[in-house]
């Protein structure tokens, strides 16, 4: 017996990294549960309590590049806008003739993202908005480029992301001319593929992909990715197709939260 | 036990760098992992037991706040590297420093790849893509623990 407890005591250090190593598994294969979810409600809450400095290096580098595009972007959507009042207005007209009730537009928070989280591969963001604006989970999150991904936890102050480029995000999109439905995964970095498309579909790369609107958190037509490649395999019925999406996490500073989607009663 | 608090908190110091410092010094998509580089210097330092307990706890909260669907995904590699980088306690005086740059490299990569392999796991990840950044993200953090190393030597500890 008491060569046991020395044999125990001799190996205590590989025990303990068998025992960190057998919890870090469990944990790998059970994270799904809400007791993940509710951690990261803490957490939410700590980096939103914590004051940032208002200006940091890369904001001084990065702001003349931002402005510069954001004026050039105001300048593009100033015309579009006007181009778009003179089809609202026909709009309103047609539906009016047949009877539509009026939709109200999309309601966005607009919202800056305070933290990139400590893992090196990104899969979530906190965000400096919470239940105070409105914020409920499963609210889609989006930037000027498209979809970024939807509201997760929310704490009063700040909201913690499920990112579109995380593996575990799914989204039923829509495709090339024909509007073919599938479902979107991520693949690594901006890349993700859409499976379930029939491969005698019409897609070509550069069409846009925008989400489906079978979904009931994301509205239709919100943009998403391009088309990279379409990946037919020789006796399958259903082609792989390659995507890049737009909205880059890595970069992203100022983001929308979608309070309401417009379509409601 | 006040060693044990000391340890802490020097960790616990070590998130605000990586939550608002490695961002800025991002290459790519990669970042810098300061709470791995601290580790490193902590283990060899204290040894295995010190290494692998905050290898783990250290990896448990950075899951928390970036991995949510992985939770454990930093915690898993970081006790490896806590027990492996934890060896050195024992040998700093006996191995060269060459083969001691040569172990750190060798544990930081084993950190990077069995990261990067859970995280891609069940993706059809472009295999070229993950060995870069494989690759870059053991560079990056290897780089900055073998400088700071003639900075601030890793010292056995006496206790």
């Amino acid at each position: 017996m008491r060569n046991l407890f020395e044999l125990l005591f001799y190996l205590k250090e590989l025990l303990l990294l068998l025992l960190a190593v057998l919890v870090s598994l469990t944990l790998l294969l059970t994270s799904d549960s809400e007791q993940a979810v509710a951690m990261q409600g803490v957490y939410a809450n700590i980096v939103g309590a914590v004051p940032r400095p208002s200006l940091d290096l890369s904001d001084l580098i990065s702001y003349k590049a931002e402005n510069q595009t954001l004026r050039q972007r105001l300048i593009r959507y100033t015309l579009l806008n006007a181009e778009l009042a003179d089809v609202a207005r026909e709009n309103q007209r047609l539906r009016r003739m047949l009877g539509f009730t009026e939709s109200s537009p999309f309601r966005l928070q607009v919202a800056e993202v305070i933290s990139r989280g400590a893992s090196s591969v990104l899969s979530t963001v906190t965000l400096n908005v919470g239940a105070e604006q409105e914020v409920v989970p499963n609210q889609p999150v989006l930037t000027l480029d498209g979809l970024l991904g939807k509201t997760l936890t929310v704490a009063p102050e700040a909201t913690v992301v499920h990112l579109v480029t995380d593996r575990n995000f799914r989204l039923s999109v829509k495709v090339g001319s024909q509007g073919l439905r599938g479902i979107l995964r991520p693949l690594y970095g901006s890349e993700g593929e859409i499976i379930g498309i029939s491969s005698n579909g019409d897609i070509v790369p550069g069409d846009r992909v925008l989400t489906s609107g079978f979904s009931d958190i994301y509205p239709k037509n919100l943009p998403v990715g391009e088309v990279l490649e379409v990946i037919n395999i020789p006796g399958e019925s259903y082609s792989r197709v390659r995507v890049t999406l737009y909205a880059d996490p890595q970069n992203a500073e100022h983001v929308f939260v979608m309070i309401s989607r417009g379509d409601g009663p | 036990m006040a060693t044990a608090l000391k340890l802490l908190l020097v960790l616990v110091l070590a998130f605000p760098a990586q939550l608002y410092l490695a961002p800025l010094l991002r290459i790519g998509n990669i970042r810098p992992d300061f709470i791995l580089i601290i580790l490193v210097f902590i283990s060899s330092r204290y040894g295995r037991m010190a290494g692998i307990l905050l290898g783990f706890a250290a990896g448990l909260s950075q899951d928390v706040t970036g991995s949510l669907s992985l939770l454990g995904a930093n915690a898993l590699p970081k006790s490896i590297v806590g027990y492996t980088v934890g060896t050195l306690n024992g040998n700093l005086t006996v191995w060269t420093p060459r083969v001691i740059n040569l172990y750190i490299f060798g544990s930081i990569l084993g950190h990077a790849i069995i990261y990067q392999v859970i995280m891609v796991q069940g993706l059809a990840a472009p295999m070229g893509k993950v060995m870069n950044n494989i690759l870059l993200e053991a560079l990056m953090s290897s780089v900055m623990v073998i400088g700071m190393r003639y900075l601030i030597p890793l010292v056995a500890s006496k206790e």
